[in-house]
């Protein structure tokens, strides 16, 4: 039974040192966002219309969140995800079970952003029609350069050893 | 646009075309190479029927749909996807829903929905979204 260690649970709420987002929030990156899903709003690009809002003023799209924080494919970095470091014994699978934002402030073109990461929640030891193992969370928070929260991404994931054996 | 919501008000569908083109404006607008999002070989070999979208892309995809349903000044305050099953390159995915709860937060309206994506294959996405919508 892949019981969780004291180890193990000693990684909760754990935040890690701040990563810098490789690029500055900008407009470029969110008129893709935009073109990929065909989202027309004009508070993305529209000062004018923009600045006459609640919202006063343009800002990339909030769902953008996470992709800020993607690193770039060249040149490579390597890195240990956290799924890694909690190194859960005979449970080699992970699938992602749910993603969660929350949005605190609009991002605003030129906001350079750095995030930190932690284990959130590690659950009891469950058994689904997959196999069993772990449901665990993680979440990253997304701060401005002002230090404010700007958003959070959790992750659930489960992590499990597949039903019938350790290479399903 | 603004407007009073309620209970039971329905979010009509909108879909979208889950093309190759689109594919690829959502492995470069996501920044996600991973190769089940555009190597069909590499998806297949990892046990996908094919190609199929990310969870950023269906994020995006939700925002938009925020912005359909609740006006361009209505700011998304959470997001939950939940993946139940893959949306593969060449179906059409849409999203459609209902409002389940309306709070009044500062004089503005905090929608709570509930949506599914879904594709030919059935529903594949579970969405809930809360929403802040300014009053008129």
């Amino acid at each position: 039974m892949p019981a969780i260690t004291d180890e193990q649970r000693s990684l909760i709420g754990q935040e890690s040192e701040p990563r810098q987002a490789p690029q500055a929030v900008n407009p470029a990156m969110a008129s893709h966002w935009c073109e990929m899903v065909e989202d027309p709003n004009p508070i993305h690009h529209d000062e004018e219309y923009a600045a006459s809002t609640w919202l006063e003023g343009t800002f990339a799209p909030p769902t953008m969140l996470f992709t800020w924080a993607m690193r770039p494919v060249w040149p490579e970095q390597p890195f240990k995800t956290l799924v890694a470091k909690l190194d859960l014994k005979d449970c080699p699978s992970t699938i992602a079970v749910k993603a969660i934002h929350t949005y605190e402030k609009p991002l605003r073109y030129g906001d350079t952003l750095t995030m930190t990461n932690q284990i959130s929640e590690i659950g009891e030891e469950k058994t689904t029609r997959l196999g069993s193992g772990h449901f665990v969370t993680t979440k990253e928070t997304f701060r401005n350069q002002d230090g404010e929260v700007v958003g959070t991404h959790s992750f659930v994931l489960f992590i499990y050893r597949p039903m019938g054996g350790n290479d399903a | 646009m603004s407007r009073e919501w309620k209970e039971g008000d329905v979010l009509p569908p909108i879909s979208l075309p889950l093309t190759l083109r689109r594919s690829v404006q959502a492995v470069a607008g996501t920044r996600d190479y991973y190769p089940v999002h555009h190597d069909e070989k590499f998806a297949r070999e990892s046990g996908a029927q094919g190609i199929f979208f990310n969870t950023m892309f269906l994020q995006g995809f939700a925002g938009r749909a925020v912005s359909e349903w609740f006006g361009n000044d209505a700011f998304p305050r959470k997001l939950e996807i939940a993946m139940r099953g893959s949306n593969y390159l060449g179906k059409t995915l849409t999203i459609e829903g209902t409002v389940e709860a309306v709070r009044v937060s500062g004089g503005h309206q905090l929608v709570d929905a509930d949506a599914t994506m879904s594709t030919e294959d059935g529903p594949t996405t579970g969405v809930k979204i809360t929403i802040e919508v300014p009053s008129q």
